[in-house]
């Protein structure tokens, strides 16, 4: 499995979570690339944060609701049970905790890991995170090939924009 | 096998048998008949029946030549690949029979020399070194040893130029915030060094923590009733008799499976299992066991495990 394609698995299984535990309006997101870097944002740790995070979580009504929604064979169940407060609250901890455990262990914050989805070309950052990621690999490019790199990186994006500006909106598009 | 069939049977056959024999009872994977077939030909044709007679291997001679022929060919050959391919490793310290620290590195490259497959092929990992770690296992000690492994000797210098990336687990002899962990060192020594936590152990740290906060009883449950039949084979016995006629002998008679705390997976698989057989179970304690085992699969026990496990 390339690392593109285990970084892919891990993002989904941050985006599975987190929908459970945070309010994710998917219509404000271009694609799950971008909802899953909003994520990043609510996971970042520091008490700034802290508040930012807890601002998007579910609240109670929208977390049941979003269980159901998605798993709807427990309607029946939990329907006039008297266990289902129960149920929902031990459901929340259990997703909220595997929430905060995913963030705490996961190289979320690492760029050499989270570079690897540059290579997809899909937004301007991917520009920037590649070159950057050049200049780190001294043992690769000398100043002068690192030069020839991103001149030769300017020139892919623009024949690459050109290409995107065909399926892509104006700011979406790389170059 | 009778004796009129031992005659009757051509020469052919006669061997298959015998190697069939030969896989059976060695507990040797029947996928090895193919392999077995075409060397044991190599060996007639390549070698003088004198020579075949004479021959004799034991377990001794195998772990001679493997430790000291084989392996160290095999790992002259992938350090000379990482000279000409840019690789990224992956350490790991273990134990071997519980009391000689060792650890253990692979490396991920390109084998360009393999012309026979696709580019994408190429990629390839492979275990390179199993280095013991003798009286420490500081961070120190642990980038000694891989420096010395790798990045040291005539070819050490391309190596380290070819090395792009380290990935190990939380340890802090590893990763340390202090700077003092084996990897820390390596990047100071080597800044284009990308140093990550590896996935597969964050992951599994994360799913560890995460479980401590799963509904207590039912996780007492679900290892009671695993341990109550994992420990004993007459209690097995005695729920497949109910299964058994329950399911007028049609149907596959399943058993409890075992649930393991440290291999998290089976804690699913498990109680998966027991809401498929809940009626078997329920039906098992009622006749064999005590009053907690009976409360079991009652409400509202069985509701959180039905939920849990989204299964009915």
């Amino acid at each position: 499995m390339s690392i593109l394609a285990v970084l892919q698995e891990v993002k989904e299984c941050v985006l599975v979570f987190s929908n459970y535990v945070f309010e994710l309006d998917e219509n404000k997101f271009k694609d799950s690339e971008e909802c899953f870097d909003f994520v990043r944002i609510l996971l970042l740790e520091g008490p700034e944060n802290k508040k930012f995070s807890d601002n998007n979580k579910r609240k109670e009504t929208s977390f049941r609701n979003y269980l159901l929604l998605r798993h709807p064979e427990f309607q029946k169940e939990l329907d006039g049970d008297s266990k289902s407060k129960s149920f929902f609250g031990a459901s929340w901890s259990f997703l909220e905790t595997v929430v905060t455990e995913l963030s705490r262990w996961l190289p979320l914050s690492e760029s050499g890991v989270m570079i690897a989805d540059a290579f997809w070309l899909k937004d301007k950052s991917s520009l920037l995170k590649l070159q950057k990621a050049a200049s780190h690999f001294t043992n690769i490019f000398d100043p002068h090939s690192l030069t020839r790199f991103n001149h030769e990186l300017e020139k892919l994006s623009v024949n690459f924009g050109m290409m995107q500006s065909l399926f892509y909106s104006p700011q979406d598009k790389i170059g | 096998m009778s004796r009129t069939l031992k005659t009757a049977l051509k020469p052919e056959t006669k061997l298959r048998f015998e190697m069939t024999n030969f896989l059976l009872q060695n507990n040797l994977p029947y996928s090895l008949a193919d392999r077995l077939s075409s060397f044991v030909k190599k060996l007639v044709t390549q070698h003088t029946e004198k020579d075949l007679l004479e021959y004799s291997v034991n377990r001794n001679h195998v772990s001679r030549i493997a430790s000291d022929f084989i392996g160290p060919s095999l790992q002259k050959d992938y350090l000379s690949k990482l000279e000409a391919s840019a690789f990224s490793i992956s350490v790991d310290e273990g134990c071997i029979k519980g009391n000689t620290e060792y650890i253990a590195i692979s490396a991920t490259f390109f084998d360009e020399s393999n012309i026979d497959v696709t580019e994408k092929d190429k990629l390839c990992t492979k275990l390179i070194a199993l280095i013991e770690l003798e009286d420490s296992s500081k961070g120190e000690t642990i980038f000694d040893k891989i420096k010395k492994f790798l990045f040291s000797g005539p070819a050490g210098e391309t190596r380290a130029k070819n090395c792009m990336g380290i990935a190990t687990d939380h340890a802090t002899n590893m990763i340390s915030s202090k700077g003092a962990g084996a990897t820390n060192r390596m990047q100071k020594e080597f800044s284009h060094i990308i140093v990550t936590h590896d996935l597969c152990h964050a992951l599994s740290l994360a799913l560890k923590h995460s479980i401590q906060t799963f509904p207590k009883e039912i996780y007492n449950i679900v290892l009671q009733i695993s341990s109550h039949f994992s420990n004993s084979p007459q209690r097995t016995s005695l729920l497949k008799n109910l299964m058994t006629v329950a399911s007028n002998k049609a149907q596959k008679v399943n058993s409890i499976l075992r649930f393991v705390p440290t291999r998290w997976s089976s804690f699913y698989n498990c109680l998966e299992r027991i809401i498929e057989m809940k009626e078997q179970i329920k039906a098992y304690f009622k006749e064999y066991g005590n009053l907690d085992e009976q409360a079991y699969l009652e409400e509202p026990n069985l509701l959180m495990l039905r939920l849990s496990s989204k299964k009915d």
